[in-house]
């Protein structure tokens, strides 16, 4: 076993393809109480990458989801202001995303860039707003646990997506910020297009226990573009 | 035939052709060279190879037809791809060609000799044959299919990669000839985004091989610069080389591309997909050097080979002319046009043919191709006058050649229309089938002659106008509509009647059957006087070519035959593909979902040999699968004296939340859940509206108005959308969340379950005073927040931990560590099973079927009768107001019994009773239990059954009360 492994498979919240992760001998950092990995080769060939075709597993990246009756009013009060379209997102000025997923369904991913724990505050703040007889704040969706996060960025990510999944990503077609719920390569996802900066990129969420599938997918679909996996560390440099 | 002639034109004809390059490649074990871009057929045909294949039923000999890969004469074998088309298969160093069904050469046949039969083997004679004496059939048999194969494959073939993606257009443009190319142009030029598709090489379509003008230099102008022009425009993306194999609801149009089906997603699809030149039906007109005239011109252009040296043209059209210009051209000797009509039009191809001294023949036909040697080319043409429709006057000549060219006509290239709702019907005012309507759910448009325009510039403004409505149907607002220019449409495209029987037969409708005029008069006089039923009954476009060349010589003949109208006359129906395609095109890059729990690699890493359930995998047991008996006697013995772990992650795990979450679980399930303790949990049982059982679980109620609600692995996705469905009808007050994934869980059981546990929680009292059985708890296992379930399946002291499922792992690992010291055991489904099995519990889908009511299944107690609704109550009412028919008990065998199987039958004078649901071999009793359906006479303890064993043996069994094991389940409760 690796030492890489041994730091990852000591954290108590794991992501279901970290073993994937592993065997690339990535640099490993902690966060949220995940291993995730910061970096995988140099700097400047991951940021290239990135513009190209590139993968990235954002599991550790803390969110939450909120659902049913008085989830939007509460939301409201919270100061977190939600898409006005279902399938759509918005981000948030402290580099929040929201995402819509229903007329009553909103999914919160924290800013990767500099973590804000929104998420977190907002379970404990519901938990304290919460009481049986007054169910008008929605219910928790735990999305941290249901769903892996990746994110597949560069200028041939529409190109790997039209060989998993029947939808239209292309940017001209499918705009910043627009969600697609989904199937990819036969799994439920929820993808959402996330551009950082001027590179195309594309949060995909599939259930934790299809992750490593998924990831499977999305990295053999890759091969034909030459798509490397990443680091959490170029994403954020990209940010910058 | 000599193969020392070359036929290769000088350059610069072909303009597919790569001089410059050599290929080298093997036919039948020898050696011929091509250039690059041949193709296996123009290759031959630049050697004077004209033989290519044999007939499918009388092996006769067979050449170049079509030379678009269109019929079946080019079926070749080529490596370890059977039934390859030559004239479209692109040769390649070293390549491997064979002819295929044949017995022996393809010069020397054996298999001619049924043409000798043939009198004997007339339509439909395998429906009227090879029954009688009884049994003769298994002879018959595999004669047939020694007779029938086309080429051979390869069962060692190595597999090689291929995939499938989605491609997005706005427009998509099926044929790149002078119409699609227009309708590209036009619908990119209004702001669409256009996939242009053509299966040849080169885009351009007829333009590359077509006369359409006096001045060949005009017709090559016009295609240079609407290729340039489409080439170049940023918003085409263009696929050539690739066919379009079928056109389905919602413009999803399959594109064999290379390696890859692409999965073209159109908002407007424009068809120029062109037509296809018939032949005409004469005595040998299936004979090497007899061929469409647009392969002669294919030959020509696109590879620059002589398709003959002596030529004949028989036309039924002005093409007919353009045909032997071309072959005048290039250096061909055209002995004669022979023209069909006895009064041709006043076309300026006809007067410079006349001008060059090729004489013409008005109102004859070629009624016989004379064979050569072997029948394996033409020698001439006997060329008789028509009298009337089909038949000739005694008036008549040979002209001596060695190539024939037929240009009868034209039928549309509709078949992927047609796929999608499009039809066709004859016009008999052109004779020509015409398209009727345009595929049902809209968006799409025809174009070219496709469309029944057939001048040159009509066509091309045809396809304009195609791609400015496509346009405007993907929201493309556009300028002004183009305007066809007036144009005579289909006019004088087909001779009505280009079909001459002759009374020695050997007159081909059907190439690829070997079909002959009298086969489809015979076949209507049999009764089929149907289109559809005579294709059946005689395979008629049923061959490889899926009657490209025979539909419409068929269609004129049977509907003559039956003495209809032509007029409005349908064609058969034509279903996908339109062309062959590989299986590995179909096969290729399909996915298959799978679910792994946290702790799958912790499974494997300890020797557990999964096994799959829905799309999961779980274990089955850990161990050898050499030692798979004793593996689980000591995982379920483990759990009985000591302490088990199972990972049960692929519980379905709901959440109902809302003030009417109890009234739901009332609704949708049979107990009653309204006064249901908070921190405790319930059974659930779900039936349908039938009353069968579907799923069970345990509810557990978090609070008031939260229930966490298990249900089967298998069942879960089919419980959540009945929650969906229902409650969109009753419309209550409550969220419903399906947080299967979301949670990890193990249920650790055995009477030191509790020990290993309380090592690692703080904040739980698992006391039990404090943490009764059917309570729940939430707190910390070792920091992780968890639910702890007391729950009794596996019959022991138990506690189910469900976690959030990133942290399922440490879980496991954290419970392994702390269970270290009592020796605890991971243990897997199939222990699982037998605990629950002497616990006499179910397992809902085996131990029930799509019938079973609770009745049936013991379950009466879990029915909360007093309750107003619950999904299946009524029919439950109704069901035990009938006597039931089959009971589910508990059974055992005496020491030393054979071991049933599962579904092995319960009989009972003769009579199946029932069936066996499970059994195993309990090492705790130390004998066979299981459970089974048996009839309600034998339900009682101490009744004997009977049970039928695979073999055929019946073995007595005696049927006991359940629980087998702590039927006071003082155990679990401990």
């Amino acid at each position: 076993m690796s030492e890489n492994k041994i730091i990852a498979d000591r954290c108590e919240s794991r992501s279901f393809v970290y073993r994937k992760l592993a065997s690339l001998s990535p640099n490993w950092e902690r966060s949220n109480g995940y291993a995730l990995v910061s970096q995988i080769s140099d700097i400047d060939s991951e940021l290239h990458c990135a513009h190209e075709l590139a993968l990235c597993d954002l599991s550790h990246l803390s969110r939450i989801g909120f659902k049913g009756n008085g989830t939007n009013e509460w939301l409201a009060k919270q100061n977190v202001t939600i898409p006005d379209n279902i399938n759509s997102a918005n981000l948030l000025e402290n580099g929040c995303l929201t995402a819509r997923l229903g007329s009553n369904d909103i999914l919160i991913l924290d800013n990767l860039r500099e973590a804000t724990n929104l998420p977190e505050t907002l379970k404990h703040q519901w938990h304290l707003d919460y009481a049986p007889e007054k169910t008008a704040c929605g219910y928790i969706m735990p999305r941290q646990d249901s769903h892996a996060c990746f994110c597949v960025t560069g200028i041939h990510a529409a190109e790997l997506f039209s060989r998993l999944c029947a939808i239209d990503l292309r940017s001209h077609k499918f705009a910043n910020h627009m969600i697609a719920q989904t199937s990819l390569a036969r799994l439920g996802a929820i993808i959402i297009r996330q551009d950082i900066r001027d590179t195309n990129a594309f949060l995909v969420l599939v259930e934790n226990v299809t992750a490593e599938y998924c990831w499977e997918c999305l990295h053999d679909a890759m091969q034909e573009f030459h798509g490397q996996i990443i680091g959490v560390s170029t994403l954020i440099n990209l940010m910058q | 035939m000599s193969t020392n002639i070359n036929m290769r034109l000088p350059d610069p004809k072909g303009s597919y052709l790569d001089r410059t390059k050599t290929v080298k490649f093997m036919f039948n074990g020898k050696s011929y060279a091509g250039y690059h871009g041949d193709t296996v057929a123009s290759a031959l045909a630049a050697n004077n190879e004209r033989l290519l294949s044999r007939s499918f039923k009388y092996h006769r000999p067979r050449g170049i037809l079509t030379m678009a890969g269109r019929d079946a004469n080019s079926l070749v074998q080529i490596g370890d791809e059977p039934s390859a088309r030559a004239d479209t298969y692109p040769i390649s160093d070293g390549l491997e060609v064979h002819a295929q069904n044949v017995f022996g050469s393809l010069q020397n046949d054996r298999g001619k000799l049924v043409e000798l039969f043939g009198r004997f083997l007339p339509v439909g004679f395998y429906y009227k044959a090879f029954y009688k004496p009884k049994g003769i059939w298994k002879y018959w048999d595999s004669v047939i299919r020694n007779f029938a194969g086309l080429g051979k494959v390869d069962l060692d073939a190595v597999p090689y990669h291929s995939d499938k993606a989605y491609r997005f257009c706005d427009v998509a443009v099926l044929g790149a000839g002078p119409a699609g190319l227009n309708a590209a142009l036009q619908a990119a030029d209004a702001g669409a985004e256009v996939i242009l598709i053509d299966e040849n090489p080169q885009l351009g379509g007829s333009l590359n091989y077509a006369r359409f003008h006096t001045d060949l230099t005009q017709t090559r102008s016009v295609s240079e610069k609407l290729i340039d022009s489409v080439t170049n425009h940023p918003s085409i993306s263009i696929y050539t080389a690739a066919m379009c194999t079928g056109w389905f609801a919602d413009n999803w149009l399959a594109v064999m591309c290379e390696q890859r089906l692409l999965k073209i997603r159109a908002n407007a699809v424009v068809a120029a997909t062109g037509s296809i030149e018939q032949p005409a039906v004469f005595r040998n007109n299936d004979l090497p050097g007899v061929m469409l005239g647009t392969a002669a011109q294919r030959l020509i252009h696109f590879y620059g080979v002589a398709p003959g040296k002596n030529a004949v043209v028989l036309t039924g059209n002005d093409d007919g002319y353009g045909v032997a210009l071309d072959l005048f051209d290039n250096g061909i000797n055209v002995k004669g046009v022979i023209d069909m009509r006895a009064q041709p039009g006043h076309s300026s191809l006809a007067e410079i043919v006349g001008a060059n001294g090729i004489q013409i023949f008005h109102g004859h036909t070629v009624y016989e191709a004379i064979p050569g040697k072997g029948k394996r080319s033409i020698k001439g043409a006997l060329i008789h006058e028509i009298s009337q429709p089909g038949l000739v006057t005694e008036n008549s000549q040979i002209i001596d050649c060695d190539l024939i060219c037929m240009c009868a006509g034209y039928t549309p290239a509709a078949q992927l229309l047609c796929h999608s709702g499009g039809q066709l019907e004859y016009d008999a005012n052109v004779a020509m089938l015409k398209l009727k309507q345009l595929p049902t759910h809209g968006q799409s448009v025809a174009a070219g002659s496709l469309n029944a325009v057939f001048d040159l510039n009509a066509v091309m403004a045809d396809g304009k106008l195609a791609g400015w409505q496509a346009a405007k149907f993907a929201g493309f607002s556009t300028s002004q509509q183009p305007v066809v220019p007036d144009h005579d449409g289909a006019k004088d495209q087909n001779y009505p009647w280009p079909i001459f029987k002759h009374p020695l037969g050997k007159d081909f409708v059907d190439y690829d059957e070997d079909l002959q005029v009298k086969d489809i008069i015979n076949a209507v006089k049999d009764g089929y006087d149907d289109l559809e039923l005579v294709k059946r009954y005689s395979t008629v476009v049923m061959g490889p070519s899926q009657g490209k060349q025979s539909a419409l010589s068929n269609l004129r003949i049977v509907t003559k035959e039956t003495e209809r109208d032509l007029n409005g006359v349908t064609v058969t129906t034509q279903r996908p593909p339109f062309s062959p395609e590989y299986v590995q095109h179909l096969a290729g890059k399909s996915f298959q979902p799978v679910r792994r729990t946290a702790m799958h690699h912790r499974h494997l890493e300890q020797e557990a040999q999964m096994m799959p359930a829905g799309l999961w995998l779980r274990p089955a047991f850990y161990g050898s699968p050499a030692q798979k008996d004793q593996c689980i006697k000591e995982e379920n013995l483990a759990v009985r004296n000591n302490v088990g772990i199972v990972d049960v992650s692929t519980l379905g795990k709901l959440e109902i939340r809302g003030p009417d979450a109890a009234e739901f679980l009332n609704r949708m399930y049979t107990f009653a859940y309204s006064k249901q303790p908070v921190m405790r949990s319930r059974y659930v049982l779900m039936t349908d509206s039938t009353g069968a059982i579907i799923d069970d679980g345990v509810a557990c109620r978090m609070d008031q108005n939260i229930f966490y609600v298990t249900a089967t692995t298998g069942g879960v996705d089919g419980v959540y959308r009945n929650m969906l469905r229902w409650n969109a009808e009753w419309n209550l007050n409550v969220d419903i969340a399906n947080v299967t994934g979301a949670y990890a869980a193990v249920n650790i059981a055995g009477p030191n379950s509790r020990d290993v546990l309380n090592t690692l929680t703080e904040d739980i009292n698992l006391s039990a005073e404090d943490f009764a059985y059917m309570e729940v708890r939430t707190g910390h296992i070792a920091g992780i927040p968890a639910r702890l379930l007391r729950v009794g399946f596996v019959g022991e002291l138990g506690y189910e931990v469900h976690v959030p499922a990133s942290q399922g792992e440490a879980l496991w690992d954290l419970l392994l560590a702390a269970g270290k010291k009592f020796d605890i055991r991971p243990f897997g489904v199939e222990a699982q099973r037998l605990l629950r099995l002497e616990k006499g519990h179910i397992i809902v889908s085996q131990d029930t079927d799509g019938l079973t009511i609770p009745n049936e299944a013991n379950m009466e107690w879990a029915i909360a009768g007093k309750k107003p609704f619950f999904q299946g109550k009524r029919a439950i009412q109704v069901i035990n107001n009938r006597a039931i028919n089959r009971i589910l008990v508990g059974f055992e065998l005496p020491e030393n019994s054979p071991m049933p199987l599962e579904c092995n039958l319960v009989i009972k004078d003769q009579e199946i009773t029932g069936r066996v649901t499970s059994v195993s071999f309990s090492p705790t009793l130390n004998k066979i239990i299981g459970l089974a359906f048996v009839s309600p006479d034998k339900s009682e303890p101490g009744s004997s059954i009977h049970i039928k064993l695979s073999n055929g043996n019946l073995i007595e069994a005696k049927v006991c009360s359940t629980p087998f094991y702590d039927p006071e389940n003082k155990r679990q409760e401990m």
